[in-house]
């Protein structure tokens, strides 16, 4: 569940023809933390899928919903402007600093990501051109389950 | 007239196995009235996340209706929020909107006029059950009907404005205190829909 951008797209299509899967699209990116928190307290098995902008926007509702009441959720955030930090030779590990943050070659959402996951306290991984995305997938949404903890990929590459 | 206790007692006296989501000043009305295993309570909650996490309930467990009662003005009519709750195609899901503006604790700050008229809002959005109630006893009449409608349902209470009685009388900044946490709280719920 969630809203879709150039990277989340290819797996939105695969949902939308999967036998099993329910697909919830939702209006603005906050909400499907909340529809998600409410679909986990049903005994559902949501799977975030969310812009790295979204996840931004989202801190309220993340913190109220899914960190406030423990919900193990596992989520995709896109990582959309990845490849703009490679090209200019910045790693997520940079300080975002607000020379960094402000340079046009640079897209801030994306340097923003992890350290706004690491300051709300949710362990995330990175996906990148190398790595396998649906093993990625795979193991956050397995990791949520066994650690009943919210988890994060962020998809940096492009989904096949 | 309406009052918050006339509002949710006739609700409170119909209920049976809905699950009931609760939000900021009507937590402590609606927990003064029932302790029910299906009762989930968020004090410091707002707007969208509220309705969004009863629509995520009512989406799992299609079987199940859910109430949401949504404190403060919180205003899930925004035209995004009842988007989402249309698009979902749900029936099981209540939502009972408090239009009163009252200061959530003694002292605490009012609410501004609002122009916004929270059911023309879902009506126009294409709720087609959309109830707007101020008189006490033709809505305690009601209450067994609505709640055996095919939702999504929207009843829009109006409750007169006194910012001089706060929504809780005789509490204090207590109201964002729960005795238990809402990780527990969530979870009783999970595992009382389990068992079923």
């Amino acid at each position: 569940m969630g809203l879709t951008d150039r990277i989340s797209e290819p797996l939105f299509q695969v949902a939308t023809k999967h036998p099993s899967i329910k697909l919830i699209t939702v209006t603005q990116d906050s909400e499907a933390f909340a529809i998600a928190a409410g679909l986990w307290i049903g005994g559902a098995s949501p799977f975030v899928v969310i812009r790295n902008t979204g996840l931004l926007e989202s801190g309220e509702v993340i913190r109220a919903t899914v960190l406030r009441m423990a919900t193990p959720i596992p989520m995709l955030v896109t990582g959309c402007g990845h490849d703009k930090m490679t090209e200019a030779s910045i790693t997520p590990e940079d300080l975002p600093t607000m020379e960094l943050l402000s340079r046009s070659d640079v897209d801030s959402a994306a340097v923003l990501t992890e350290p706004t996951l690491a300051a709300w306290g949710i362990p995330f991984s990175r996906c990148g051109v190398e790595d396998d995305p649906v093993a990625a997938i795979s193991q956050t949404i397995n990791d949520a389950q066994a650690d009943q903890c919210a988890g994060a990929v962020i998809m940096a590459r492009s989904l096949p | 007239m309406l009052t918050i206790a006339q509002l949710l007692e006739p609700l409170c006296r119909y209920r049976t196995n809905e699950v009931v989501v609760a939000s900021m000043s009507l937590v402590h009305p609606w927990t003064r009235l029932s302790q029910h295993a299906l009762d989930l309570a968020l004090p410091d909650s707002k707007m969208d996340h509220v309705t969004g996490l009863a629509l995520g309930i009512a989406l799992a467990r299609p079987d199940r209706d859910v109430i949401c009662l949504i404190g403060d003005d919180n205003r899930p009519s925004t035209p995004g929020g009842l988007s989402t709750i249309l698009s979902a195609c749900v029936t099981n899901l209540t939502l009972i909107l408090i239009d009163g503006r009252h200061p959530l604790i003694p002292g605490g700050p009012s609410f501004a006029p609002s122009f916004v008229n929270p059911s023309a809002l879902a009506e126009t959005a294409g709720v087609e059950q959309v109830f707007r109630v101020e008189d006490a006893h033709e809505y305690a009449q009601s209450v067994p009907e609505i709640l055996s409608l095919t939702g999504p349902t929207f009843i829009h209470a109006i409750v007169p404005s006194n910012n001089k009685k706060p929504a809780m009388k005789g509490y204090t900044k207590d109201v964002f205190q729960s005795p238990i946490s809402l990780a527990d709280s969530a979870r009783k719920v999970l595992d009382t829909l389990k068992l079923d």
